[in-house]
């Protein structure tokens, strides 16, 4: 038994880090380049919504993942544009886009999911369905844990091996460097740091989709308002805890993952906790992490942040 | 057979007329000097030349053709390279991977191992000694200058700009750069050298351009040339380099620091073992080449930056971990390195600027509110004084020329009637006028009896104003001498060496 | 105080744009714009009591409006102004609920300095995470918020839970507590005329005493303030304290107002003052319109949602657009100062200071 409680705690850890991980990747690869986006949190809000949507009346959760990447790409595109080419303070659209996305998926779902009477045909959606990779996962506790899974939880490992070669091993990765580090510098040697920008944005536009449609349509089969409740936020702690590197990332993501987590174990252990104090734990645990990555001020891009103008 | 010839190239920034109706050529294999004052136009025609700024007219030829370059790309592909005052390297990556930065022939992925062997063959065909692997910020600035200078070779560059290239090199670290700049030279290079230095251009240059307020004065070959030609014709005037300064007996001392160690923001000791004194009625001048830790001492002395080791009295009190405000309250002021990022609330209005820092004194408040009406009396006041132009006290700092934003600094500090002031590189960027100014008020603070402490990296400056001049290098002085001392004797100094016969122990200032 | 007719073009426009893109996804959704927007205006403008509801609305905007507007002077990216003005109303519930003794006029002044005391404290922890570790206040405050939201849930289903109620919810403070009228019989009351009081006062805190010049000087430029003696680390926890204050106070007020405790007690009130701040650029007397604005807007969703059928979470869109909105009118605010320097530029001593080299 007391195997099982702790295979199925890691597993769900796994699951819970997933979300988390996909969001963080890509925010990973925007804040290298000199973009600090806190609108992740509703955009990842907006993805889910659009997923379960797409899953639910094209009837197909691939048609769900689809919908919710584009959506996510043309709300990261406002966010872009009045960042990056009209130099908006960052911080400020973020917040705006967050407001805009809550209202705007929970009128859409009110819109699209309660007047039309379709709410009676059942909320849940067609989802990403688990696929044991043979052999793998009859790997005692290894295998449940990590082989065991959706295939975004897959796609999100791989992700990691990507970005890291990109960042590392490519001149794409020294651009986004550049452009974050010193985007003077790039400039001087023809590198367009608005293209990077716009290019690291979208493509952590991409990854927040997947993590937003991850939520209604992989890790559950419906959408709820709110339901992200602050993982985006989490995602970026996700990123500064992981030093923007991506193999940070995954490590920061377990262990948030681990945190939210806790919540099952108690539940199995039958440990008496009220609700709410355990679902503070990744909040807390949050606020803990970037304290002490405080500490050791190194990683951080320079010009995080900072609008790049051209004098 | 000419390179680049650059014809009636004109560029104004609103009204400014930073270039007008200049022209400019470069013959091939030659090092061409552009000299000028700062403000004389010398980089923004570079900076067209190089594509990061468009002109407003005429054309640049090179190579025979007329070319539009309206980026740095155009300009590399065309073979021109810049190595920038203000170095272009990103610090977190490797030698490498800067020289490597943003070149197509790389392809997607990078082969490191090849790029490095690229790197050492450069090196080797042209004598630099740089560490392919090594990552910038680790690196000494003379070393950072030969990595910019790779990465324009790199890049097939034929016509390498150099601007200011000797700013913060020691004498030494300068004769090895005109060194490998004289091999470039010889295997078909040209070179543009951008300084306000005579002495550079009289001893390494083959012709001159002359630039001032936005035109050529003249160009012409520097063994036709003297001191006295190339001072006049840059000035427009002759030039007295003479001390400025009547002589007088100097009081008790106000500021003494004793065995001080301070250190940087790597946390590596800057100021070592540091000990100075200043009195009343005195100077006292801090030369040496930028980062050899005159900046972190000046911090340090003001309460901005902390003193690891050692004492510092201020007025017979010991305020070695005292703040600012309380060196402030001792009579302290203090005129900071950086106007824009330390001296002014560039959003704040000129009067708002001039009480910074006295806004809590008894005069500007009752009670809690603020007298805005004092306040407004007391900045026109000092407006008046000090010159500011224009006199509208309602203008945001952002809106003042580099001159005028300084005499508002010095206005707010002086203003504050202190006992000893600490300048600290308080005419980098100005204009002759203003450079006049603020060194007129700097010696009116002497002769009040005041104590001052002068940074400055201008050896000139230092020479002029002071009554003793206290060389740094490496975080120490080397040695305090009196302003008669030979140039050539304190240019040793600033470079590490001291009267010929070197320290026991003490290693010569070879690269890392 | 002087007003600047220039200084309202800019949320004019704003307000403007934003309308006419709330307008599209109206229409674009199949609902009746007209239908609609009569019916936000009616929710407001009818008679006396509906006028009086939208000032009740308004009255935790105008708090945390206030909140974020001093932040941001400090240039303090106060995003935790909902978990402050929840900790507020927590606080103020405990002592409405456990002081029961005392009289009516000391247990509200209680409550309400209760209600600041747990807002204050609220910021005060990401503030000195700031000051002192240069922590990211941008996402200790968004934690908190959830902490807070969260603390909520376990006191209304746990220890003060009225477990006379369906939904969980705690009892009703002590019947003196309750927030007295303005108007007898009209929702407007006592706390939106301490919030106009407060928001005069914080425009004189700001911009003619010297704690104000300090915040603002910090705000604009940190590392020059620093220079010149100014304590930026207590400057800067001072301004969170300020700020977590007000939005506390907010709290204590609505709780006054509504009686008891209970999860939705914000409706993300917080995150409007975001708004609120921006369209008023900080500036407090800016707060006291823009936030009857807001409040005018809340009013109106739910007539909205009754009369029109259109989700009430459309506001929550339209102040989405209305921020970004602001944000792309105020860009050209560098282009501008560039403009007046070259009209100034005829006088030779005016240049761009980056324009000399």
């Amino acid at each position: 038994m007391e195997v099982l409680q702790l295979t199925n705690f890691l597993a769900a850890a796994v699951r819970m880090a997933a979300p988390l991980l996909l969001a963080s990747l890509g925010l990973v690869i925007s804040e290298r380049a000199g973009i600090i986006n806190i609108g992740v949190e509703g955009i990842m809000l907006m993805a889910a919504f659009a997923g379960y949507a797409g899953s639910k009346l094209a009837g197909g959760y691939w048609y769900g993942l689809m919908v919710a990447i584009l959506v996510s790409i043309a709300i990261i595109s406002v966010f872009a544009i009045t960042t990056i080419k009209y130099k908006s303070q960052q911080v400020i659209v973020g917040a705006a886009l967050n407001m805009f996305c809550a209202g705007l998926s929970s009128f859409l779902y009110r819109l699209i999911f309660y007047n039309t009477g379709r709410f009676d045909e059942g909320i849940a959606a067609a989802s990403f369905p688990r696929i044991s990779i043979p052999v793998l996962s009859k790997i005692p506790i290894l295998g449940p844990v990590l082989f065991n899974h959706n295939v975004l939880v897959y796609f999100s490992f791989v992700m990691v091996a990507v970005l890291w070669i990109v960042i590392n091993k490519t001149s794409l990765g020294l651009k986004i460097i550049a452009a974050g580090e010193h985007p003077k510098a790039a400039d001087s040697l023809g590198i367009n740091v608005l293209h990077v920008r716009y290019l690291a944005t979208i493509f952590s536009g991409i990854m927040i989709g997947i993590a937003g449609a991850y939520l209604s349509i992989a890790q559950a089969s419906s959408f709820g308002e709110g339901m992200t409740a602050g993982r985006g936020f989490i995602a970026m702690a996700v990123v500064i805890l992981g030093k923007w590197s991506p193999i940070g990332a995954l490590l920061g993501a377990l262990f948030f993952g681990a945190a939210t987590a806790l919540q099952l174990l108690f539940q199995i252990t039958g440990v008496e906790v009220p609700r709410n104090i355990i679902m503070m734990i990744p909040y807390i645990a949050t606020v803990v992490a970037v304290l002490i990555v405080s500490r050791n001020k190194v990683g951080a891009p320079s010009a995080l942040g900072v609008p790049y103008e051209k004098s | 057979m000419k390179v680049i010839e650059l014809n009636n190239i004109c560029k104004a920034f609103g009204d400014n007329k930073a270039n007008h109706n200049v022209c400019f050529n470069l013959k091939k294999g030659e090092i061409h000097a552009l000299l000028g004052e700062n403000g004389a136009g010398k980089s923004t025609l570079m900076n067209i030349l190089y594509g990061l700024y468009s002109c407003d007219s005429g054309d640049i030829v090179i190579n025979g053709d007329t070319v539009e370059v309206e980026n740095p790309s155009k300009a590399i592909e065309h073979g021109v390279g810049m190595v920038h005052q203000h170095f272009m390297l990103v610090p977190q990556l490797s030698v490498t991977q800067n020289i490597f930065l943003g070149m197509k022939e790389t392809g997607l992925f990078l082969k490191m191992d090849e790029l490095k062997k690229k790197v050492a063959e450069l090196n080797e065909s042209f004598g630099f000694n740089v560490d392919p692997s090594a990552v910038i910020w680790q690196l000494p600035v003379g070393v950072q200058q030969k990595v910019e200078i790779l990465k324009a070779l790199m890049r097939d560059a034929k016509i390498l700009i150099l601007d200011e290239p000797t700013a913060v090199l020691t004498p030494h670290e300068v004769k090895e750069l005109f060194g490998s700049i004289k091999k470039l030279t010889k295997s078909g290079y040209s070179i543009i050298l951008i300084t306000h230095k005579m002495e550079e251009v009289l001893d390494y240059c083959d012709r001159v351009t002359i630039m001032r307020e936005g035109q050529v004065v003249d160009t012409l070959l520097v063994s036709e040339a003297d001191h006295d030609i190339l001072a006049k014709a840059m000035v427009g005037r002759d030039v007295c380099l003479d001390r400025i300064i009547e002589p007088q007996e100097s009081g008790e001392v106000l500021l003494k620091l004793e065995g001080v160690t301070v250190l940087n923001d790597k946390k590596l000791p800057a100021v070592k073992n540091l000990s100075l004194e200043v009195a009343r009625g005195e100077i006292l001048g801090i030369a040496g080449v930028d980062g050899n830790g005159q900046l972190e001492l000046g911090e340090a002395i003001v309460g901005l930056r902390k003193i690891e080791e050692g004492t510092m009295n201020l007025i017979g009190q010991n305020t070695t971990h005292a703040k600012p405000r309380t060196m402030m309250d001792l009579g302290m002021a203090h005129i900071p390195d950086d106007r824009h990022k330390k001296g002014l609330v560039l959003d704040f209005s000129i009067k708002e600027n001039l009480i910074l820092g006295s806004q809590r004194d008894e005069i500007y408040h009752n009670g809690l509110l603020m007298n805005y009406a004092k306040v407004k009396e007391e900045a026109e006041r000092m407006v008046e004084e000090f010159d500011v132009r224009p006199r509208n006290i309602e203008l945001t700092g952002a809106m003042l020329s580099g001159g005028n934003q300084q005499k508002v600094i010095l206005a707010r500090e002086v203003s504050r009637n202190p006992e000893v002031l600490i300048a600290l590189q308080p005419t980098r960027g100005l204009d002759i006028g203003a450079i006049e100014f603020v060194r007129g008020k700097i010696i009116e603070e002497r002769k009040n009896n005041k104590a001052v402490l002068l940074v400055s990296t201008d050896l000139d400056e230092i020479l002029t104003l002071s009554d003793r001049i206290a060389i740094m290098y490496k975080g120490e002085i080397i040695g305090i001498v009196p302003p008669e001392t030979p140039v050539e004797e304190i240019g040793l100094l600033m470079g590490g060496i001291k009267n010929k016969k070197p320290k026991g122990g003490e290693p010569d200032e070879s690269q890392v | 105080m002087r007003v600047r007719f220039k200084s309202l073009i800019r949320p004019a426009i704003a307000i403007g744009i934003s309308l006419a893109i709330g307008a599209l996804i109206l229409l674009v959704a199949g609902y009746d714009v007209g239908k609609a927007f009569l019916a936000i205006w009616n929710a407001s403008f009818r008679n006396l009591r509906t006028i009086t509801t939208t000032f009740n609305k308004a009255s935790p905007l105008l708090y945390v409006g206030l909140a974020v507007a001093i932040s941001f002077r400090g240039n303090v990216f106060n995003i935790g102004a909902e978990g402050q003005l929840l900790m507020g109303a927590v606080f103020a519930t405990i002592v409405g609920l456990y002081l029961q003794f005392l009289p009516g006029f000391l247990l509200i002044i209680l409550m309400l300095l209760a209600g600041c005391l747990g807002g204050a404290l609220w910021a005060f922890i990401p503030g000195y995470l700031k000051a002192r570790y240069d922590v990211s206040e941008v996402i200790t405050t968004i934690m908190f918020n959830y902490i807070a939201l969260n603390f909520i849930g376990y006191l209304v289903r746990g220890p003060i839970r009225d477990t006379t109620q369906a939904e969980p919810q705690s009892f009703a403070i002590a019947r003196q507590g309750f927030l007295p009228s303005l108007i007898p019989g009209t929702p407007l009351h006592l706390g939106y005329l301490l919030g106009i009081l407060l928001a005069i006062g914080l425009f004189y805190l700001l911009f003619k005493t010297y704690i104000g010049y300090e915040v603002r000087a910090v705000g604009l430029n940190k590392n020059a303030a620093n220079v010149a003696g100014v304590n930026v680390r207590k400057t800067v926890v001072g301004t969170m304290l300020i700020s977590g204050a007000l939005a506390g106070l907010g709290g204590a007020i609505e709780l006054a107002n509504i009686h008891y405790l209970l999860e939705g007690i914000s409706p993300g009130y917080g995150f409007t003052g975001i708004a609120v701040a921006i369209l008023a650029n900080s500036n407090p007397i800016g707060v006291i319109f823009s936030s009857f604005l807001f409040g005018f807007l809340n009013a109106g969703a739910t007539s909205m949602q009754r009369s029109a059928g259109v989700s009430a979470s459309f506001v929550q869109i339209f102040q989405g657009i209305m921020i970004i909105a602001i944000a792309l009118a105020s860009v050209n605010k560098t282009k501008i100062t560039n403009k007046i320097k070259k009209t100034l530029g005829k006088d030779k001593n005016i240049t761009a200071a980056k324009e000399v080299e």
